[in-house]
């Protein structure tokens, strides 16, 4: 077969796949510069003006996210606090906090719930909400979108804003409500397909970034109207499987369905940009402590092991990573373990040297299985380690803390840590939002105020 | 713009409108500040403790006001002014 019959019966493939399935209704809904709108809508003096909300408000602190205000002026997201205060003067910086953004993202997904149950929280601002028989047609979905603003708007936050797209896919849903920004609504069909994908950069579609778009544009791939009009088997002798993927994705053909529960994490793990008085104060081993315990309880409340740990150090001399793995003998959950592994594994890479970064994943996850390795000679110290005793008190650690708080009990060797600073605090993360912290307050019978109107 | 932590406890009066609670007015020191809206309404969990957050404002300033569900107390956690 030619190069062209082998393209003309790949393009016929799209159209009968989709006559063959039944058409379906997926929104994807984008919350506009989220925090920074959290922010001005607790704070009605910040509206109108530019603000940055930092991870830390030191001159290195990144901004990890920006209002509309403070984007038309030139700050990014991801610059340092002195970077963007070069490019913007009159911005204001707040320091991020984590419990303000779940909550308010527990709010919002109520109301999302209150339309279908099957939503898939894609990180803390954004979502995919099946629609599939919940409406006949892509009008009635962007009615059912234009009532989801409204009520956020008074329900929530009157600030609040959220760019919506509807496509029978997710990959479109989501391109579509990057169209337009801020506060869309945009239906993409197969009607307007082309035409969208023409006006479009290969790197506005989410998945290209600019090593992908290199290796398209050698194969005269410039937009994503050429993506979708490329024989797909040039394609996947380009990438493999993911030229496929890719060409599925701008044809409306869906290769993933919504993920509306909870998906059980690869990894857990948490980081911190160490400040210098951290070393001078010698609290490194204690911070990376820190962070081992709040990954552990993570890894407890999911109900998992961990079968290895990974420490990462930055030195801020070398400006260079230094990354060392332990794997344990058997998975474990209990923070002594972790503590212990996480302690040595420190200082293997790690000798003295000021360090500007500290993180600590817990991989290789696995669900508990009634399997124990038994010493091969019982001690009572092995003992200890092998049955039960280890877990249950680590388990009855967890009780306490649930009920007095966090500081209620600390490890020895996070006694540097208890003369008030906050290192290591909470933090928020972007992608794949855990949705037991995200459900933490909601799920725990705040209904009295759930509903509070502006 | 003017940002303080307070931490201090204070004397609120709430009404309580259909089945929520707003603060209406607070007592700092020897003042009265009358709250005019309540703009944000979040919670937290201290161990077994709910803390709500109100962060409520008047026309100058913007206050955050907690309540500890277990210890029933109200502080006044920030104020934060432009001028």
């Amino acid at each position: 077969m030619t190069r062209d019959g082998c393209a003309c019966v790949e393009q016929s493939v799209p159209s009968l796949f989709l006559l063959a399935m039944p058409p379906r209704l997926l929104c994807h809904i984008d919350m506009n510069s989220y925090f920074a709108s959290v922010e001005q809508q607790a704070n009605p003096h910040l509206r109108g003006r530019p603000v940055g909300v930092c991870a830390y408000l030191h001159r290195y602190g990144c901004v990890i996210a920006a209002s509309v205000e403070a984007k038309q002026q030139g700050m990014k997201v991801g610059m340092s606090m002195e970077e963007a205060r070069t490019r913007v003067p009159s911005a204001v910086f707040v320091q991020n906090e984590p419990s303000k953004y779940r909550a308010t993202t527990a709010k919002i997904l109520r109301i999302f719930r209150e339309l279908t149950p099957t939503v898939e929280v894609y990180s803390i601002d954004e979502a995919f909400l099946d629609l599939t028989g919940w409406c006949r047609d892509e009008a009635e979905a962007a009615f059912l979108v234009t009532r989801v603003k409204h009520r956020i708007a008074t329900e929530v936050g009157e600030w609040l804003r959220c760019s919506a797209g509807i496509a029978p896919t997710r990959f479109l849903a989501k391109f579509a409500s990057d169209r337009q920004k801020p506060n869309g609504l945009v239906i993409l069909n197969h009607q307007n397909l082309d035409e969208c994908l023409a006006r479009a950069e290969l790197e506005d579609a989410c998945g290209i970034g600019p090593r992908i778009r290199r290796r398209l544009e050698r194969l005269k791939i410039y937009s994503l109207l050429d993506l979708k009009q490329a024989p797909v088997g040039n394609l996947m002798r380009s990438f493999g499987k993911y030229g496929f993927y890719l060409w599925a994705k701008v044809n409306g053909i869906e290769c993933e369905r919504l993920q509306d529960g909870e998906p059980v994490p690869k990894t857990i793990g948490h980081s911190y940009c160490v400040p210098m008085s951290v070393h001078r104060e010698k609290k490194v081993a204690a911070v990376l402590a820190r962070l081992t315990e709040r990954a552990g309880r993570r890894l407890r409340r999911h109900g998992l092991f961990a079968g290895a740990i990974v420490v990462t150090v930055g030195l801020r001399d070398q400006g260079t990573y230094r990354t060392e793995c332990l794997r344990f003998c058997e998975p474990v959950a209990d923070p002594w373990s972790l503590g212990d592994a996480a302690s040595r594994t420190l200082h293997v890479c790690w000798k003295g040297e000021p360090v500007d970064f500290l993180a600590v994943t817990l991989v290789d996850l696995s669900r508990p299985t009634a399997q124990t390795r038994l010493p091969l000679i019982p001690t009572i110290a092995s003992g200890l380690r092998t049955t039960d005793r280890l877990p249950a008190l680590g388990r009855s650690l967890d009780v306490i803390r649930d009920k007095y708080g966090e500081q209620s009990v600390v490890f020895g060797r996070m006694l540097p840590l208890l003369d008030g600073d906050d290192h290591a605090a909470d933090r928020i993360g972007f992608r794949k939002v855990e949705l037991d912290t995200v459900a933490e307050v909601s799920d725990r019978g705040d209904a009295e105020i759930a509903w509070f109107p502006i | 713009m003017s940002y303080e932590k307070i931490e201090q406890p204070v004397e609120v009066l709430v009404a309580f409108r259909g089945e929520r609670p707003e603060p209406m007015v607070f007592k700092w020191g020897n003042r009265y500040y009358q709250v005019q809206k309540v703009n944000l309404v979040h919670a937290e969990r201290l161990g077994r403790e709910k803390v709500y957050y109100f962060s409520v404002s008047d026309e100058a300033n913007a206050y955050r006001l907690s309540f500890r569900t277990e210890s029933l107390i109200w502080r006044l956690e920030e104020w934060c002014a432009f001028t």
